[in-house]
């Protein structure tokens, strides 16, 4: 089997240094979505907690960079070379309403943990232990219970915000798509490689158990997936 | 690419699977996007009118004909790329979308830079102005099985034809009923999960109309006098945005599925607006 490190294209960085590039672009980005969500929060305890998974999220991006620099790379041309999914991602899925917003942080918390147990067997070194790092549950749980009261207090808003729910997570599924299938060295950080590249079964049960992880925590929170 | 004249059909490659492309005519490429429960065969008189003026290139959406399936969820995305990739691949630089087909050419047209978007009572959600109150019902509808209630809460909630939307579901439910048994509701039938996930669309990508500010084409909207009327509503949000957006062409008398009839009056319009 080629290693991931092993399957470079010429004049790129390493799979291995483009797979965390495009993690740490997604931390940057959910920096930037958690500041936008405070411009809504409710209370001042909200905010203060938004503050919280700032936090976290920028410990992870700094750990991110120290890998990509480690291993000999420039984390700017890195990063920038993986931004545009990210950034369209964002872009197409703005949230609008406070109830959007927590949504959003909820699941994306969510996906990026996912996201680490599905590629953490593959994964070596610092970068494993990066994406090992336990999630602070109480901001996980914060969120949750804000969400769940949320829609406790306001059952109107379930029909429109199940509906964004699984928007959210079509469209990541399909940028996700969209990036293993331009750069096949990436899926090797999801999947095994079949015999002429990665193994599309293995790819979609993966992307598959990631959908069905997000409905049944969505549904758990009372959204109708 | 060559230029038809008489009708061809292929299988086009796109990006995570393919699609099935019907082409005919000569003269401008235009690329038309069906809405949402139909299929490109349901388009063939719309294809015949346009065909004298235009190469005409109409694909099946994934999940019909010879096209590719949705695969494990469904998303606009999919939808836009496939339709980036038909006009990069037939060198067209004009679409014409009908429906939920206009709501996918407008979010394509978002992020590509076309010459001409042309829509027929595009499928689009304004500030939440798009009735919803029937969604949550439409779903278990579909999830049951039954086609009939599902296709009563589809014309009812969406006001898709204003005359028979004003009956009470109490009886258009068994009206329903009656044409998901009929041959002609086969198709409904295969299709209305599908529909269910593109109406979900249509609602989560609701915003403000400045969601549109980006389109860089000549952009005309037209609607249906007789259609339901949240559809002009929406194509006049849409318009002031627009920086190079046409008038909102209401053709009076016409209804939602005149992009399958093609009259005259209607093709007139899309030739004026696609030349």
């Amino acid at each position: 089997m080629t290693s991931p490190d092993a399957a470079s294209s010429p004049g790129k960085a390493p799979a291995l240094t483009r797979f965390v590039g495009l993690l740490a672009v997604a931390e940057m980005a959910a920096v930037e979505q958690i500041g936008r969500a405070a411009g809504h929060a409710p209370d001042f305890a909200t905010r203060r907690v938004l503050m919280d998974l700032v936090a976290e999220r920028a410990a992870r991006y700094r750990a991110l960079v120290d890998i990509i620099t480690d291993a000999g790379a420039d984390p700017a041309e890195v990063m920038q070379g993986q931004q545009e999914p990210l950034v369209a991602f964002h872009d197409h899925t703005e949230a609008s309403t406070w109830g959007e917003h927590l949504v959003k942080l909820t699941a994306g918390v969510a996906i990026s943990h996912d996201l680490g147990v599905e590629a953490e067997p593959r994964a070596t070194g610092a970068i494993a232990e990066v994406l090992t790092v336990a999630e602070d549950d109480s901001t996980q749980s914060y969120l949750s219970d804000a969400l769940q009261q949320l829609l406790s207090r306001d059952p109107s808003q379930v029909g429109r915000l199940s509906l964004w729910a699984r928007r959210l997570s079509a469209e990541a599924l399909t940028r996700a798509q969209t990036v293993v299938a331009e750069d096949e060295a990436m899926a090797e950080f999801l999947a095994p490689r079949g015999e002429h590249g990665p193994d599309l079964a293995a790819l979609t049960a993966v992307f598959s158990r990631m959908l069905q992880q997000h409905n049944q925590r969505m549904a758990d929170l009372g959204l109708k997936l | 690419m060559s230029r038809p004249r008489r009708l061809s059909h292929e299988l086009l490659p796109v990006p995570g699977g393919r699609v099935g492309l019907w082409t005919k005519g000569s003269g401008p490429d235009v690329v038309v996007v069906h809405g949402s429960g139909l299929a490109a065969r349901d388009y063939r008189l719309l294809l015949q009118a346009l065909c004298q003026d235009f190469t005409v290139h109409l694909y099946d959406r994934r999940g019909r004909g010879g096209s590719s399936d949705n695969g494990i969820s469904y998303s606009v995305r999919t939808e836009v790329s496939d339709l980036a990739a038909v006009m990069a691949a037939t060198g067209s630089r004009r679409v014409f979308g009908h429906a939920y087909g206009g709501f996918v050419a407008l979010q394509a047209a978002r992020e590509h830079d076309w010459d001409r978007v042309v829509t027929y009572d595009a499928a689009v959600s304004i500030d939440r102005d798009t009735p919803d109150w029937w969604v949550g019902d439409f779903e278990e509808a579909v999830a049951a099985g039954d086609h009939g209630r599902a296709a009563a809460l589809l014309v009812k909630g969406l006001d898709l034809v204003p005359v028979v939307s004003r009956i009470p579901l109490s009886l258009g439910t068994p009206i329903g009923r009656i044409y998901a048994a009929s041959p002609f509701g086969k198709d409904w039938n295969s299709r209305a999960g599908a529909t269910l996930a593109e109406v979900g669309e249509v609602l989560s990508h609701d915003g403000p109309a400045t969601d549109y500010a980006g389109i860089t084409a000549r952009t005309t909207l037209c609607v249906g006098g007789a259609s339901a009327p949240w559809f002009r509503r929406s194509a006049e949000a849409i318009l002031p945005v627009l920086p190079d957006g046409r008038m909102v062409a209401v053709l009076s008398g016409l209804g939602h599925d005149a992009a399958q009839r093609a009259p005259k009056r209607l093709v007139r319009e899309l030739v004026d607006a696609l030349t």
